[in-house]
């Protein structure tokens, strides 16, 4: 102990492993920490990267409200335009009220004296409202104010209309002459109802000016919120928890490893009996060749089942499976896919730990006359068991933690309504594992909040199979 | 006389049988080599006889680099992985020797932390990518540009590490410790070992993580995409794995063929090395 101290000073020692530390722990272990404090918070991308224009103009908006609303003259001023207003469209709706009644009274609109007094009137009345907008504009103005790039005060809904009910009346007084009676009242009553919404809309601002510019500061500032990052507590996991999509995804990967670790394991054992058999030519060479899948980047083994199992590939046309429209077609491509991209794994495993059942023994049990199958239980099974258990810890981990597959295969599609009883429906992936479900709402949603609280319970989850991974080869490993 | 030809039977058997059981599992291996060979029709293989149909030509792979974007892709994942595999080796050379060697403190406890990490699979490497990715886009919002190509290859390095060190840490376990306690003892100075001693010993070592390092980097697409770096990965996941995919299978096909290749070539030389990393981790697991 005391020589290696000598020998190998620590000091050194932490000289040589600090960089790989230093590296490790920037890129992978501090973002793990970032994210748990991101857990707790509402980032997306609309409240981590805002429009600065946008912000600039609800700002804006907001001095402007003040500036109006406190200012005695500029209330003033502001009130008795609005007054004006919403007494020439009063004005204005009684006039074409009396032109209605005044043509549902006449035998003939199109000749009767009284019917032309009142188009008169109306559009006499109607000229009033040319200067509205203008003198609305002139009012209500943030540029003026000093506050360029500012949204308008005034519902500019609300001012369009005020143009919509000009235009109409012009043409009502200019051609009511050639118009059926039931088309003009149709129309009289088009402009009326147009009239009663734009003065109701001002009537309300005439009554309560303070009131309206209140309301509208508070939804300015809501929006301004949402457009900042805060903390939220708990309110992402309440969120998760009630997320039907979240437990349909849990279910799909539990499923997924019940269905994919036997298929996997059941391929990769049979193949390795079968390839150690003395019975098969050139088994070295075979051997070598059917661990290719593993040599292979992920990425062309995915664009390869892609293409064969794509409804119009060639296996995907043989078996008439839809893996983009068909939930449980897409799902068994998902378990063959995972099956033929672990089988090498476990099949040389398998092999690893037949070479090491000794030739002795065998030949043993061949001269005590052991059958075959006492043979596979006593002698061969004993001695693979081991491996093969760590094979399918470490196997099950990689079906639980499946990303790769979903996602290069369909993305987790098809989309549809998903339910879960006592939690409503949502739309969503119904094959998205777990993993690829907070991707998704990385990639898809650009909740970050969300995604970042969803990956903390995906790695607790994952925390409960490394214990059972650990405390299991902390068994094996005694049992030796 | 019976009996040795029943044998021969069973041989000849059990031989056909294990081809066409190769057969079958390198089925779709033999199927995307057809599919890049074939002229671009739009077509998916669905038959066999469309080969003769069609024809077989090399004209998908002499058309690859006239593709200006998977040229420009190509320069940067040959980039990539270069700055990788520099990074890697100067990185866990000097730590898998000082895990290999010294005794610190906390030495066993990361090593654990490590050996777990690099084990139970790639889930928590992406949720550390992911948690990586929120991280830069939110120093993105601070007015700190991370978030460029660079950070890339810094990524791939330190995402190897676990699993690297343990590999290295275990081969330098393999080797004699008296010929470097023979030199501190004659009082060598500090960089005479590292440059007499380590480095010479550390060649094979450092073959070993250049190799992996390469593998790693080549064909990783995840990230790149997700940093939206172009490299051949990332290409080939915009555009092979989606719509464009299926309206050129050949041209595609023999892209990704292409993309694939180097790392193929290296598994081939690395294979020795990863087999002999499994073992490791079925006896120390």
């Amino acid at each position: 102990m005391s020589t290696r101290k000598i020998l190998y000073p620590s000091k050194v020692a932490a000289g040589l492993a600090l960089t790989s530390i230093i590296l490790y722990m920037f890129f992978n272990i501090w973002p793990l920490f970032f994210s748990i404090g991101l857990a707790f918070t509402d980032a997306s991308e609309a409240n981590l990267l805002p429009n600065p224009e946008v912000l600039k103009e609800i700002d804006n908006t907001l001095a402007c409200i003040k500036n109006i609303t406190t200012q005695e003259n500029l209330v003033e001023n502001a009130r008795e335009t609005v007054i004006e207003v919403v007494e020439v469209l009063k004005r204005l709706e009684d006039e074409v009220t009396l032109l209605k009644s005044s043509v549902e009274t006449s035998e003939d609109h199109t000749v009767d004296p009284s019917v032309m007094l009142h188009v008169n009137s109306v559009y006499i009345t109607a000229q009033n409202l040319r200067l509205i907008p203008e003198t609305l504009q002139r009012t209500f103005n943030c540029t003026t104010l000093g506050f360029q790039q500012a949204r308008p005060l005034i519902s500019s809904e609300a001012v369009n209309n005020l143009t919509v009910i000009l235009t109409a009346i012009s043409q009502l007084t200019t051609q009511y002459v050639v118009m059926s009676k039931a088309d003009l009242l149709d129309r009289i009553d088009t402009v009326l109802l147009n009239i009663r919404l734009v003065e109701s809309y001002f009537e309300e601002l005439s009554s309560d000016f303070q009131g309206y510019f209140n309301k509208l500061n508070n939804s300015l500032v809501e929006e301004r919120e949402k457009l900042t990052m805060k903390f939220t507590g708990l309110d992402n996991f309440v969120k998760l928890f009630n997320d039907p999509r979240f437990y349909y995804s849990l279910y799909k990967t539990l499923l997924f490893v019940a269905t994919s670790v036997p298929l996997k394991l059941l391929v990769g054992v049979s193949l390795a009996f079968l390839y150690s058999s003395p019975s098969i030519m050139g088994r070295r060479v075979l051997r070598g060749l059917i661990l290719a899948p593993w040599a292979i980047p992920i990425l062309l083994s995915g664009l390869t089942w892609r293409f064969l199992f794509n409804p119009n590939g060639q296996l995907g046309r043989l078996f008439n499976l839809q893996i983009f429209s068909n939930e449980w077609d897409a799902f068994l491509v998902y378990n063959l896919f995972e099956a033929w991209l672990a089988y090498p794994f476990i099949m040389t495993v398998t092999m690893g730990a037949l070479t090491g059942v000794s030739k002795d023994i065998i030949e043993a049990s061949y001269i005590d006359g052991a059958s075959t199958l006492t043979r596979m239980r006593r002698i061969v099974l004993p001695l693979i068991s081991r491996p093969l258990m760590f094979a399918t810890i470490l196997t099950t981990g990689a079906s639980l933690q499946a990303f790769m597959v979903p996602l290069l295969l369909n993305g987790g599609g098809p989309t549809r309504p998903i339910e879960i009883p006592g939690l409503g429906v949502k739309s969503g992936n119904v094959n998205e594992f777990l993993i690829l479900f907070a991707y998704n709402r990385v990639s898809i949603d650009k909740e970050y909040g969300y995604a970042a609280a969803t990956y903390l319970v995906i790695v607790i989850i994952l925390l409960v199979y490394v214990t059972i991974w650990f405390i299991a080869s902390r068994k094996l490993r005694g049992g030796r | 006389m019976g009996f040795s030809l029943s044998r021969l039977t069973l041989r000849i058997l059990a031989t056909a049988l294990g081809f066409t059981i190769l057969f079958v599992m390198l089925y779709p291996i033999i199927f995307i080599i057809l599919q890049s060979l074939i002229p671009e029709r739009g077509v998916i293989l669905t038959d066999l006889a469309q080969v003769f149909n069609y024809g077989l030509t090399l004209e998908n792979y002499m058309k690859a680099f006239q593709d200006p974007t998977f040229y420009r892709a190509f320069i940067n994942s040959t980039t990539m992985s270069i700055l990788s595999i520099i990074i890697s080796v100067v990185v866990i050379t000097p730590a898998a020797y000082a895990f290999s060697r010294f005794k610190f403190f906390g030495r066993d406890t990361l090593l654990y932390v490590y050996l777990i990490l690099s084990q139970v699979g790639g889930g928590f490497g992406i949720i550390a990518v992911i948690a990586l990715f929120m991280f830069l886009v939110i120093l993105n919002s601070w007015g700190i540009p991370i978030f460029s190509m660079w950070v890339l290859p810094f990524i791939y390095a330190s995402g190897a590490i676990p699993f690297q060190t343990w590999l290295i840490k275990t081969y330098f376990d393999s080797l004699p410790k008296e010929l470097d306690e023979a030199a501190f003892i004659d009082g060598a100075s500090w960089s005479q070992i590292v440059f007499k001693i380590i480095l010479p010993a550390s060649r094979s070592a450092m073959i070993i993580i250049t190799l992996f390092a390469f593998m790693g980097a080549w064909s990783e697409f995840f990230v790149a995409n997700l940093l939206r770096v172009q490299t051949l990965g990332a290409y080939m996941f915009q555009t092979a794995i989606g719509q464009r995919g299926e309206q050129a299978p050949s041209t595609f096909a023999a892209l990704a063929l292409i993309y694939a290749l180097p790392v193929i070539v290296v598994y081939v030389f690395a294979q020795r090395y990863i087999g002999e990393a499994y073992r490791m981790s079925a006896v120390k697991g």
